[in-house]
């Protein structure tokens, strides 16, 4: 039998619970999977027994219990996936195939400041939590619309130093967006901007975040989102386009974390 | 009993009818890890062109009911890349290895040709993407125009020896000139069908889904429209039929055997159950075995 790099298995659903009115999380019971995940892979999921669900979900790992043997993920209602996922009850079947894509390199790195904005931030707890075992210093930086979307603040306390939070509205924190917010903190100050930037967040905040990385010669890190059919490299269908437009990398076995000047974000 | 699952197509035999659809097999390695390949009757490789393709723009992919709409735009590394890295593994494989070429002119079809040729070994014949939906020139135009369809066979057909399958767009007013026409040209098997034009639009944005606005709708919605011409040709033609669209289940692989089909493809359901294939391999041998069919070329054309 050839050793497999990527699981192809069957897991239950072991918790479920709400984070707010469209945030909630996914925990499955899947020792070998949580074993081999890293911070930035993926895992394309797929609700047994659910036929109007043709594709598998892809979706960031957001905590690994590797010790325990449970993976969560953190889900944000945005289309029929993630609202017929959010129906499921404890002891329900998913099939999972992962762990997938390149993650984080942070091998290297002292000082890290984490940006996201809205369910950017499912990839980013994990990759905080394992920097701050590796005695990386962690600052967060967050975006939401507004208040009521807000999550994640208390499993981030325990691995950050430092946790901003901006809304767009204003009703909590920083009023604007996480960009923003990252320009007043790291203004005058060396020791920040001396650190690497890892983010996850929608296009519109990338590209304004990678435009501010290249001003204050900071390094980055982006995990981006595409849609795809396979998750492996085979339908070719999730083009992230190259610095220089001259061709694509595929978000799913290049990426889905690619280094700030590697690629354009896409209009 | 013993059961045989071996079918024969004119000049290409299969130890079993499940093949692997082009374009969503990659070129065979990337299953590797979950998929046995010499289980498999053969493989089916993405499209290769002249030169390497980049693709076209995003979004390439989106679900819809019933299915997916693709527009790729046959992305691959070119016939002379496909040669040199991709050849040596699927040269270490015991299925049969089909390389599907696709092309924008009549001599671009004919150049990858006569350069997959003059490769060494390793190739057990050819699928002649004539359907692509998704590249401005060349497939979708030429498939559609039975006379093309014919040229371009003929021109093919005097290139090689090795079996020339030709792949049929469901996209026309009737397939059963198509099929026709690729008979002429001197075609050894037909394959029906590429997939649908389709389009997805954002109502939200008021734009549509795709990056190239329309794409090719696979999926299982496709099963019986995917039937209906599979039963035409075999009602048309006196070529061998591999049938694809939308084949999920073992039930399914046997409705195209009944239809007409002397072997099948397994396109979309790769993506999401990246070991189907094998699994119906599996499945099928049961099913002869517990129906006691001796040669499951029984069943193929057996509707009564």
């Amino acid at each position: 039998m050839r050793e497999p790099g990527k699981l192809l298995c069957e897991a239950a659903v072991i918790d479920i619970k709400w984070l707010n009115d469209s945030y909630y999380t996914l925990r499955f019971h899947s020792p070998e999977m949580a074993l081999r995940s890293s911070p930035g892979q993926f895992v394309n999921l797929k609700l047994s027994n659910v036929k109007d669900l043709l594709l598998r979900r892809p979706m960031s790992i957001y905590r690994c219990g590797k010790k325990e043997g449970w993976l969560e993920f953190l889900l944000k209602i945005v289309g029929r996936g993630t609202r017929t996922f959010s129906h499921v009850q404890p002891g329900d079947e998913f099939g999972l195939l992962g762990p997938l894509g390149r993650g984080f390199d942070f091998d290297d790195v002292n000082d890290a400041i984490l940006v996201v904005g809205g369910i950017g931030i499912a990839p980013l707890v994990f990759l905080a939590e394992e920097m701050h075992a590796r005695n990386v210093n962690v600052r967060f930086v967050q975006g939401f619309v507004s208040q009521s979307e807000m999550c994640c603040a208390e499993e981030l306390t325990p691995f950050v130093e430092e946790l901003q939070i901006a809304t767009d509205d204003g009703s909590y924190g920083f009023h604007g967006d996480v960009v923003g917010l990252l320009r007043e903190l790291i203004r005058g100050k060396a020791d920040l901007t001396g650190a690497e930037i890892f983010a996850c967040g929608p296009n519109v905040m990338m590209r304004s975040l990678a435009e501010l990385c290249v001003q204050e010669n900071m390094k980055a890190q982006f995990s981006v989102e595409a849609h795809m059919a396979c998750g492996f490299g085979v339908c070719v269908g999730c083009p992230v386009p190259l610095h220089n437009r001259s061709g694509y990398y595929l978000a799913c076995t290049d990426g889905p974390v690619f280094r700030l000047g590697d690629i354009d974000f896409a209009d | 009993m013993q059961t045989s699952l071996a079918v024969r197509l004119g000049k290409l035999e299969l130890k079993n009818p499940i093949l692997t659809a082009s374009g969503t097999f990659g070129y065979g390695q990337e299953f590797d890890e979950f998929v046995d390949l010499n289980r498999l009757g053969g493989i089916i490789t993405k499209s290769v062109t002249r030169n390497a393709r980049i693709g076209n723009p995003p979004h390439r992919i989106v679900e819809v009911p019933g299915g997916l709409l693709n527009s790729i735009g046959l992305a691959n590394v070119g016939v002379e890349s496909f040669i040199s890295d991709k050849m040596p593994f699927l040269r270490t494989l015991q299925c049969r290895k089909i390389v599907n070429i696709a092309g924008e002119s009549l001599e671009e079809f004919a150049e990858v040709l006569t350069k997959l040729e003059e490769s060494p070994e390793g190739i057990d014949g050819y699928e002649v993407n004539l359907s692509c939906p998704n590249v401005e020139e060349g497939g979708r135009t030429f498939g559609k125009d039975p006379k093309q369809v014919f040229l371009i066979t003929q021109a093919l057909r005097k290139i090689t020896d090795r079996p020339l399958i030709v792949k049929l767009t469901p996209d026309c007013s009737d397939i059963g000139q198509l099929g026709l026409a690729a008979q002429e040209g001197g075609a050894d098997i037909l394959s029906a069908i590429n997939t649908f034009v389709g389009m997805a639009i954002d109502s939200r944005k008021r734009k549509p889904v795709l990056g190239t606005v329309t794409g090719g709708f696979s999926g299982p919605a496709l099963k019986s429209l995917a039937l209906a011409k599979v039963y035409e040709l075999g009602q048309t033609v006196s070529l061998p039929i591999i049938g694809i669209g939308g084949i999920f289940t073992l039930t399914d692989v046997i409705e195209f055997l009944l239809a007409g089909a002397s072997a099948v493809q397994i396109g979309t359901a790769n993506y999401i159950e990246p070991r189907i294939s094998e699994r119906l391999v599996d499945q099928l041998e049961g099913y002869c075995q517990e129906n006691s069919i001796a040669s499951v070329s029984e069943l193929v054309g057996a509707l009564e």
